[in-house]
């Protein structure tokens, strides 16, 4: 300054200096840090409102832009002055203003430059994917991560640009809002049979946990050869649902048949589910043809008989026919080779059987 | 339950669980046929090298290795010819399995049992 005041040149790290006759000056300076850390990552909370309140009225101030502190007011009688942080929504949602002192009172001298130093910290989240030893990032696997604000009735919500794959380093969100924060990996797992064995006409349930889709995503149960996971029999399609408790599976029901079968060699099957790019494999079990017996004198009178099945893998199924008939389960591309009928030697027998001529036999004494 | 909840400033560290199966294509083969070898997995990212190793079911025979095939869209399919002329194999069948190696993430698994019959049947006339 032309008169020599020594004031034209303040400085917020050496705020006491020379005024003009009479009256004080004063600064503030607005920075942010890492909450709940030792503050060493600093910087400027640029933009902040400052509401300024004394004995002399020269309007309020906002945070430099660049470096977060104010242009210095002078000229302000000496006395008390109070600053008080008055931030927007959008700035109370990036930073913690509810922890922060926010409002000083301190006196502004004769002559003096009176410093303002406010510090406000920003919520962070940092994440990251490891295989089990918690050591190998997972990498590759889609996330969304999900808020639920504080405030009543709030649901998880999709966080704006908290979405992508895992990668070797950790993801990290900064100025976050104030909640709690979910990372939901895009994943399906835990496929099960609703049932140990699949049986020919009879509906099984297939299903799957779900993570990080949202309700309503098309999915799809693919049915395989358990000893042939290239080779689709079919597919059941599903859709991603959510239940009372809030957890998301994808399930169906599905009826085998002989035809959607039929390409089925080892006897086994297993399901694959898919979501989006995300697949599940579950474990196998084995297919059963239900097939009804019936043994019949030569009149036609159901008769109450024991025999055996032998099947061409060796198994031996024994049989009872009470009232004359009986349900045999039979596995799956295990075919009957042989009827042993300890009870009735000596007797003539006729088999019948769907697609064949009827066969007779003298069962041998 | 692949969903991790906490509140901020906090570092959410999640675990995933890779899985590795392998199969033949076939339970019974005769020697000079191909078989297939699939591999399938979970959460195994692509180009992941997978080691695969056929031996006896006592494991006390190692009839091949391979070493460089590697995961693509989480599986492997990797026909094989069964060419064991030159290992001096008794002429009785012999049951064979494949185990499946993955270093990172560290999996192992082993297939069922393959029943192959070294020596052709001989039918009476």
């Amino acid at each position: 300054m032309a008169n020599g005041d020594k004031c034209d040149n303040p400085d917020i790290h050496h705020p006491v200096a020379g005024c003009s006759k009479g009256t004080g000056k004063l600064v503030a300076d607005v920075i942010t840090y890492r909450e709940s850390t030792k503050k060493v990552e600093q910087g400027p909370l640029p933009d902040v409102s400052i509401k300024i309140e004394g004995p002399t009225n020269k309007g309020n101030q906002k945070s430099g832009s660049a470096d977060g502190v104010t242009p210095v007011v002078d000229g302000l009688d000496p006395g008390n002055y109070k600053l008080t942080l008055e931030p927007t929504a959008a700035q109370q949602d990036a930073y913690d203003f509810a922890t922060a002192t926010t409002s000083q009172t301190r006196p502004v001298g004769k002559d003096q430059t009176q410093a303002y130093h406010f510090e406000v910290p920003f919520r962070w989240l940092e994440f990251q994917v490891f295989y089990p030893d918690e050591k190998t990032s997972a990498t590759g696997i889609e996330y969304v991560v999900r808020v639920k604000k504080p405030v009543k009735d709030a649901k998880f919500e999709p966080y704006p640009g908290g979405s992508g794959k895992t990668t070797d380093s950790k993801g990290v969100l900064e100025k976050i809002p104030a909640g709690r924060y979910k990372l939901d990996l895009k994943l399906v797992y835990d496929p099960v049979w609703g049932d140990k064995e699949a049986v020919i006409g009879q509906a099984i349930d297939l299903k799957a946990g779900v993570s990080g889709f949202d309700s309503g995503t098309k999915a799809s149960l693919e049915i395989y050869d358990a000893q042939d996971p290239s080779t689709k029999l079919l597919a059941v399609d599903a859709t991603v649902a959510e239940d009372d408790k809030g957890q998301r599976t994808v399930k169906a029901s599905w009826t085998p048949t002989q035809d959607s079968l039929k390409a089925l060699r080892s006897g086994r099957v297993m399901f694959c589910a898919v979501v989006g790019s995300s697949t599940a494999s579950s474990s196998s079990i084995p297919v059963f043809n239900k097939q009804k017996y019936e043994v019949v004198d030569e009149t036609g009178k159901k008769i109450h008989a024991s025999f055996e099945l032998r099947l061409s893998t060796g198994v031996v199924l024994e049989q009872v026919a009470a009232g004359g008939e009986v349900d045999v389960k039979c596995p799956w591309n295990d075919p009957v080779v042989r009827i042993d009928m300890p009870g009735q030697r000596g007797k003539q027998i006729t088999f019948e059987d769907d697609g064949a001529s009827a066969r007779s036999f003298q069962i041998p004494l | 339950m692949y969903e991790f909840e906490d509140h901020p400033n906090t570092h959410i560290s999640g675990v995933v669980h890779p899985k590795l199966r392998i199969s033949w294509s076939r339970r019974r083969a005769w020697h000079g046929e191909t078989v297939s070898i699939q591999v399938r997995t979970e959460l195994v990212n692509d180009g992941t090298a997978v080691k695969l190793e056929i031996h006896s079911d006592d494991g006390k025979l190692t009839l091949d290795t391979f070493d460089k095939e590697t995961i693509t869209g989480n599986k492997l399919d990797k026909d094989y010819k069964i060419d064991w002329k030159s290992k001096n194999l008794k002429k009785d069948p012999h049951t064979f399995v494949v185990k499946a190696t993955i270093k990172t993430p560290p999996l192992t698994a082993q297939s069922a049992q393959l029943a192959i019959d070294l020596v052709p049947p001989q039918f009476s006339a």
